[in-house]
């Protein structure tokens, strides 16, 4: 039984993530850094029309009574994608969320203020801990839970099927999140 | 006075029986001896198993459960079936990942400096260096009348940078493990239990195939 430990260990967290992450960090830079996006995605939040009532059905995300939502959550990056599993808790003031891979390590967490509209990243992996991927995914977070419907602007595209599968697409990046829901009982409080 | 001091006395003593303590540098050998010697006698192993990640920044606790399979020659089948579909394998040089959607991924290992690391260690856990290696891993033992506990602390950077510590607890017995907790920088801990383990039970070759 000892010779799950170290595979459990090590390859199963680091691999999910290793591979795919490498590939995004080295991806996005040239985007980053090609002066281009640097400073004007700033406002996207505020860009994509707000539903007055997001405070109660907050995104485009069903959350049960104890105001929990478990999804499957893939992000495709040109060609290379990273799978993972995301929970989010809403309450009055925030939305708050963690990714974490299928062997239970974590990715991220955020926190959406929702009077703000903004989104803050914490707890980010070492492979991800990078201003310019940090950047894009607390702008694209921040998009994605300030919209309560499906919508498309120059930027980002948010689409919903009648299955509750939220994609969206950041048309700049070619960055795509699709988040598909994951049946709650498996959750404890 | 005299008697609330006696049963209280009677509880730490009782609570203290139960914990764990630590062992002597050379016990420490021994038991890690022991270990690598039940190791290397498991050819093949099935288990089920439930994964509890507790998320400290919701509160919130998720459980998922599923199977692993393990035999002998680098081959790992590790498969969640609850409440998401995420199977895992290594094979030799190979790792793939696949999910329920059909979306897969396989990995030579021989392409990545990160994977051959990862390899290296894993041949490490199973030729039974994994607890002795000081290079990857500073370990201290634990033991209660029941129990065996490895405390694991990292010493690589990229591992210490995601994991506080990692604890095995071993049936003293079998000397197996049973159950894996990882805890995170965040706060997050990972809870693996591992259940109805079959040793040395054939196992088919396709559960493996990549």
């Amino acid at each position: 039984m000892r010779h799950i430990v170290l595979p459990l260990l090590l390859v199963m967290p680091l691999s999910s993530y290793a591979l795919e992450t490498a590939d995004v960090t080295l991806l996005a830079k040239p985007i980053l850094y090609s002066n281009i996006e640097i400073g004007t995605c700033h406002h996207i939040p505020a860009e994509p029309p707000i539903s007055l009532n997001a405070e109660k059905d907050q995104g485009v995300f069903c959350f049960d009574a104890e105001g929990i939502c478990l999804l499957n959550a893939t992000f495709d990056f040109r060609g290379h994608n990273l799978t993972s599993l995301c929970m989010l808790k809403n309450d009055d003031d925030f939305v708050k969320g963690s990714v974490i891979n299928e062997f239970g390590v974590k990715a991220f967490d955020f926190e959406f203020n929702k009077a703000k509209r903004k989104c803050k990243l914490l707890n980010v992996m070492p492979f991800l801990n990078k201003w310019y991927i940090k950047r894009v995914i607390r702008q694209d977070l921040a998009f994605l839970l300030t919209s309560t419907s499906p919508q498309e602007n120059s930027r980002r595209s948010i689409s919903k099927t009648s299955e509750g599968e939220v994609v969206l697409r950041n048309l700049r990046q070619r960055l795509t999140y699709t988040f598909t829901p994951l049946h709650n009982d498996s959750i404890e409080q | 006075m005299k008697r609330l001091i006696t049963i209280l006395l009677l509880m730490f003593m009782i609570t203290t029986s139960w914990a764990q303590t630590a062992v002597s540098a050379a016990e420490q050998k021994q038991m890690i001896s022991q270990i690598n010697s039940a190791a290397k006698a498991i050819k093949t192993l099935q288990c089920d198993f439930t994964q509890v990640k507790h998320i400290s920044l919701l509160g919130n606790d998720m459980t998922s459960q599923g199977r692993m399979y393990f035999k002998g020659g680098n081959k790992l089948r590790w498969e969640y079936s609850k409440p998401y579909s995420y199977t895992f394998i290594i094979n030799g040089g190979k790792v793939q990942m696949k999910r329920s959607n059909s979306q897969t991924s396989t990995i030579d290992v021989n392409s990545s400096r990160l994977f051959q690391e990862i390899t290296r260690i894993m041949m490490l856990s199973v030729t039974g260096e994994c607890l002795s290696n000081a290079s990857d891993f500073k370990v201290k033992m634990y033991k209660s009348k029941n129990e065996w506990e490895a405390r694991i602390t990292p010493v690589k950077k990229e591992m210490a940078k995601m994991f506080s510590s990692i604890i095995l607890h071993f049936d003293a017995q079998q000397k197996m493990v049973t159950c894996v907790e990882m805890k995170e920088k965040s706060g997050d801990t990972t809870v693996i239990r591992m259940t109805n383990a079959k040793k040395n039970q054939n196992i088919a070759d396709n559960m493996f195939v990549i």
